[in-house]
């Protein structure tokens, strides 16, 4: 029936004598018109080039149109054929995500030889109202930037990735883009999301010189992707194709990664050490691949290997690391309609000493282990180049296994409550696992009738995503912890053989590990639309879902893991205009909008799942070497209850079942947590509409302007119905807001030169910046996906006078700061997304002679921060005592800088040199400052990485 | 000035002022005279402010040597007199922007003719100004120094004079040895209005027992 519906659209005009296989894709149209202008039908069109197995071919219809879909990225060679007519040859440049449209003029037949064009391919995309920019290999590899695909994005247009904005201190690879943080972007890597599914945050990594190009959108994706508010990344890999290529390539870098002035006394506010690492980092890459048979299997590998040592400052051991990372794909033909990818790419990082810091003496630090793998088969049929059927299995994992570095398991810790310092061992240890498995099917399909041309793509997906944790403690009587006072008369010189001169130790026994399911599905219908040439509407919708559990643990009857915690259905529309104004490619005037959801995540289920992976247990020496369990803690707690009709039926018939006489009390209760909870909980979304004006002003160099509007609504939080009962609801009050003018300028990448500059201004407010709660980084409060202190104040008035009617009123004035409706502190303000103003200017030019200079700028305006004011009641610094985001961080430069020679040999042969310097200045400007309400209120936490340099040198052929 | 035009270019209403303006304590006696300190973003060395259109006074800016942090982000200033239940707060600046906190402050009705809350010393000399800090003053009003051992024997009586609206009141220290005396405030005709006794009575509360007011004359020096 589908096959039908789709391919039963179009007379089958086109031809196919090869498979172009590559994992993400472009397309190219074109017309064919003779001297005279006048269109040429049945012209015979063929797409040829190293990454197209064979040759790709289309007949022009009667308007000498043609259109092929689903090409490689990259340069191809496009020829059109008539008879009476002179060959003619273009060079074309495919683009990720993108359709380009190509005039082709035939002369008349009176000479024998091809005529060879090198196309001016157009720099806009005229049917698309998506913001994107691609990033190709070719363009990183003249630029100064980190070799990751987490680095090159922060080049973007509107991405704020300079600073953490989560945790604090430089970029971490999770950018705040369009006012949603860290863990709003989605990083999909061929298509398929390799997004941690607990933190949200990017997961698998990709070998640097594995990546072909890369799509990011910032606004107005199409409905083919989902599960994000922020940015949308997606990374191609390369192919084998039909050329053996390869290169080696060595790198010595000096990077301050980190490059934080880190305060350790925060009591005394004085900056007694600074928390700098240092790197020399060693690292081999090497490529290779080609064809095993020509035209029928391909194969791409990609080897790195990196070695680092971390030196802290005012430590007197370094963190040694070793980092092997591999990526291998194979493509195979099977048919000239049928081809099957399959790729793995992994990663093994083993960290000695990983968690260095002056107040960790060497004799307790831990080694840590991390690892990842992605792997995806690809099933690829293209019945012509006017349609295909894409299939996808995919699985990934990333593992994180933290063990003691002295290999010496038994040993307690100490704590030497003196020096604040941690000696003999590392109390706990963790094992973290996370995997996203699934797959996806696309139909795509270009076609004519029902007012005018259409590409429709129809897609349906699905992934089981889990993530566990288990604590490993180690030591005589689990997880054992003594505490040394020596002014106080308890040395603890020796707590594994006699600890009755230590203070006090703490016991923590591990529960068996507890983990999260989640399972998610999504399906997209989109349709780009041409009723006319000039005009294309990109109209889609989506619909994403999503189940999320805990994991039931058979152990422990009393454990409330196991059950469904929450069921979100997210129907997202997006619709979009764009108009080709002056017909000639380009001008385009855009106007999209769109909703957005993000699912909630695994730590979504963790929320509500209060048990922690540890009990815990205090004993104190009575002064005669006794101890006395003076406090203990039993991790399995009341959950947090959903609003949900199962979660609040299981919460309030779980009282009944202890006490069968409280049904009043639970009527009651009952009758609160539906008024809060209204109609249920609903996923977080956010809408967004984004109006454009690009125009090509120069050969291959267009300006643009852009409007960005986006407001994010129906975010969670925890709302107390009585004192003992919280539910999670979607509050009202809580929202985002995100609005920006931006102005660009981008220049094509030609072999020569590349520019891509831009101007954002913006601002981002809301009531909170994660998905529930977050801090601004480095200070106390929950990051992004946890549970938060937000609208606890009472916001009752008649409560509220109660309260102060009856001498209670420091309890109002003790949660203010809180997010009251009655005053702005605390409530809504400036989020850490954003600088007022933001410049960036990135190009590279490459000197006739082989030289390359490439420069990489950014200015920006200062992110917003605050005072963070005290709440006894939490005994945290929760509070927001001047209002959230009243103060920004001064204005900050970055000013990367590459040089590079390639000398060039026979048979495509080349050897760079490259040298690249980062933070050229070396400017140190604060990029945090410590918020906390106390003596160290306004100090540094934070500052720009120090300069670094990165030099290289590369073989290619 | 960014702030100014960019909601233009947006086609926005942002506010341009004004931002997370906030009072501590949010709460007073009716009478006034609260000590707050307002916080926000914006404030000019001409802000002014007012609770439901009665004046703040006393403003004051933070030291900007001592808090360099906190200029533009906070004043001081006490409350003026006002209704009981909930009031808002306004600030202006000195070119006349403002922004209004609705509810924002809470007055308290007074418990009691006086309430104290404390004294503004508990050691003072002989002619020292001795403040004492509550609500429900008047004129008329005296303190009598006690013995702790013997409230019903007066050792001195003063007359108060109201130093701020009906929240306080002041008197000068009279002569007295070396010792420590209690304060109870009376109607100036010897009737007991505020002091050590009322304590023990049942239906005063919790919150409303009077606490005892003691003043230390010190040995020299």
């Amino acid at each position: 029936m589908i096959d039908r519906l789709m391919f039963g659209l179009v007379p089958l005009i086109v031809l196919v004598s090869g498979v172009a296989e590559a994992a993400e894709t472009g397309d190219l149209r074109g017309q064919v018109e003779d001297q005279d202008g006048l269109p040429v039908p049945n012209a015979k069109i063929r797409v040829e080039g190293a990454s197209i197995a064979g040759s790709v071919e289309a007949v022009t219809d009667d308007e000498g149109r043609f259109s092929l879909l689903g090409l490689p990225t990259g340069r191809h060679t496009l020829t059109a054929e008539m008879g009476g007519f002179k060959a003619t040859q273009i060079t074309v440049t495919v683009r990720l995500d993108e359709s380009a449209f190509i005039p082709v003029v035939l002369a008349a037949a009176g000479a024998a030889v091809e005529i060879v064009v090198e196309a001016a391919l157009p720099v806009i995309d005229t049917t698309r109202s998506a913001i994107s920019t691609e990033l190709t290999a070719e363009q990183l590899a003249n630029l100064p930037t980190g070799r990751s695909y987490q680095d090159a994005v922060n080049m973007i247009p509107g991405v704020y990735g300079r600073v953490d904005t989560q945790d604090g201190g430089g970029g971490s690879g999770n950018p705040s883009v369009r006012g949603e943080g860290s863990y709003g972007n989605n990083y999909f890597v061929d298509g398929i999301s390799t997004r941690d599914p607990a933190t949200k945050t990017f997961g698998a990594n990709v070998n640097f010189d594995a990546i072909q190009s890369m799509q990011i959108y910032t606004d107005g994706a199409p409905a083919e992707f989902g599960e994000f508010t922020g940015m949308l990344v997606n990374v191609e890999t390369k192919d084998g194709g039909d050329e053996h290529h390869g290169s080696a390539a060595y790198y010595l870098s000096t990077p301050a990664t980190g490059g934080t002035y880190l305060l350790l006394d925060t009591e005394t506010g004085e900056e007694v050490a600074t928390d700098k690492r240092e790197f020399l980092n060693h690292e081999v890459s090497l490529t290779l691949g080609g064809p095993i048979v020509k035209e029928k299997l391909w194969y791409f590998g990609s080897l790195d290997l990196s070695a680092a040592d971390a030196v802290t400052e005012g430590v007197e051991y370094a963190t040694n690391s070793i980092t092997p990372a591999g990526f291998l794909k194979f493509t195979w033909f099977a048919t000239p309609d049928l081809s099957f990818a399959y790729q793995a790419g992994g990663d093994l990082s083993v960290s000695n000493n990983a968690n260095a810091d002056a107040l960790v003496d060497e004799s307790a630090t831990s080694d840590r282990r991390d690892w990842g793998m992605s792997q995806i088969l690809t099933t690829r049929y293209r019945p012509d180049a006017k349609g295909e059927v894409e299939f996808k299995l995919a699985t990934n994992t990333i593992n994180i296994d933290v063990v003691p570095a002295s290999g010496d398991e038994d040993a307690p810790q100490i704590f030497d409550a003196e020096t604040g310092i941690y000696y003999n061992n590392h109390s706990d240890f963790d094992y973290n696992s996370r995997w996203r498995s699934g797959g996806s099917l696309k139909v795509t399909r270009l076609a004519k009738g029902f007012g005018g041309e259409h590409k429709i793509k129809f897609g349906t997906e699905a992934f089981y995503l889990t993530e566990s944790r288990e604590l490993v403690f180690t030591g005589p009587g689990d997880g054992v912890s003594y505490t040394a006072a020596p002014d106080a008369g308890f040395p603890c010189t020796d707590p594994a053989t006699d600890p009755s001169d230590c203070l006090n130790y703490t016991e923590r026994t591990a529960n068996p590990a507890i983990g999260h399911t989640g399972i998610t599905t999504g399906t997209f219908l989109q349709d780009d639309w041409r009723p006319i040439e000039t005009l294309t509407f990109n109209v889609g919708v989506r619909v994403d879902t999503e189940s999320l559990y805990g994991t039931k643990n058979e152990d422990t009857p009393d454990d409330p893991g196991g059950e469904l915690a929450f069921t979100g259905i997210m129907p997202a529309p997006r619709l979009g205009m764009a108009w080709d104004v002056t017909g000639d490619s380009k001008t385009l005037f855009s106007v999209n909008a769109g909703r957005y959801y993000d699912i909630a995540g695994n730590d979504f289920a963790a929320w509500a799942d209060t048990r922690s992976s540890s009990n815990y247990a205090l004993y104190e020496n009575d002064g005669t070497g006794n101890f006395v369990n003076t406090y203990s803690q039993d991790s399995v707690q009341d959950p947090l209850v959903y609003c949900t009709e199962k979660s609040l039926n299981d919460y309030f018939n779980g009282i009944l079942d202890a006490d069968p006489t409280a049904q009043d009390y639970v009527d009651a209760e009952r009758a609160k947590a539906d008024k809060v909870c209204g109609d249920g909980l609903k996923p977080y979304h956010s809408d967004k509409i984004v109006v454009g004006f690009e125009r090509e002003v120069l050969p291959l160099l267009a300006v643009g302007i852009r409007g960005i509007y986006s407001e994010t609504k129906n975010i969670p939080e925890d709302v107390d119905i009585t004192l003992d009962t919280w539910v999670i609801a979607n509050v009202p009050e809580k929202e985002r807001v995100y609005r920006a003018l931006e102005f660009t300028l981008e220049r094509k990448y030609d072999e020569v030169w590349q520019a891509l500059a831009s101007y954002t201004l913006s601002e981002s407010l809301g009531t909170n910046p994660g998905q529930f709660e977050l801090a601004t980084g480095g200070s106390s409060g929950s990051n992004g996906n946890e549970v938060g202190v937000y609208l606890d104040d009472i916001n009752d008035l008649e409560t509220r006078a109660f309260f102060y009617d009856n001498g209670y009123g420091w309890l109002n004035d003790g949660l203010a700061g809180l997010g009251t409706v009655y005053d702005d502190a605390g409530y809504y303000g400036y989020l850490p997304y954003h600088s007022f103003h933001q410049v960036k200017v990135n190009g590279s030019y490459t000197m006739p002679w082989g030289t390359t200079a490439g420069v990489v700028y950014e200015f920006d305006s200062g992110h917003a921060w605050q005072k963070r004011g005290y709440v006894p009641l939490y005994g945290d610094y929760f509070g927001f005592p001047e209002g959230r985001g009243s103060r920004f961080m001064p204005a900050a430069h970055y000013v990367d800088f590459k040089i590079a020679h390639s000398l060039d040999f026979k048979n495509d042969r080349s050897l760079e040199v490259s040298v690249d310097l980062f933070n050229l200045p070396d400017a140190q400007t604060p990029i945090g400052y410590y918020e906390n309400d106390n003596e160290s209120f306004g100090k540094v936490l934070y500052r720009q990485s120090p300069r670094s340099l990165r030099a290289g040198v590369k073989g290619s052929f | 000035m960014w702030r100014s035009i960019f909601p233009v270019l947006l086609l926005s209403c942002g506010d341009a002022g004004f931002d997370g303006v906030s009072i501590r304590p949010t709460y007073g006696w009716a009478d006034g005279c609260t000590d707050v300190t307002v916080t926000g973003r914006g404030f000019d060395e001409g802000v002014g402010g007012a609770i439901d259109g009665a004046p703040l006074t006393g403003i004051a800016f933070p030291d900007p040597n001592e808090f360099p942090l906190d200029v533009g982000f906070k004043f001081t200033a006490v409350t003026p007199p006002g209704e009981v239940g909930f009031s808002d707060l306004e600030v202006i600046n000195g070119d006349g922007e403002s922004a209004t906190v609705k509810n924002a402050f809470y007055y308290v009705a007074c418990p009691g003719s006086p309430n104290v809350d404390y004294a503004s010393t508990d050691a003072a000399a002989s002619g020292d100004t001795v403040s004492l800090v509550g609500c429900g003053f008047s004129a008329g009003m005296t303190v009598e120094l006690v013995s702790p051992d013997d409230i019903a024997t007066t050792l001195a009586s003063v007359p108060l004079e109201l130093a701020c609206s009906t929240a306080i009141a002041s008197f000068a220290a009279p002569d007295l040895p070396v010792g420590t005396y209690v304060m109870l405030v009376t109607d100036g005709a010897g009737t007991v209005l505020y002091g050590a006794e009322l304590c023990d009575s049942a239906d005063t509360g919790y919150y409303y027992c009077d606490l005892p007011l003691y003043l230390t004359y010190g040995g020299g020096s």
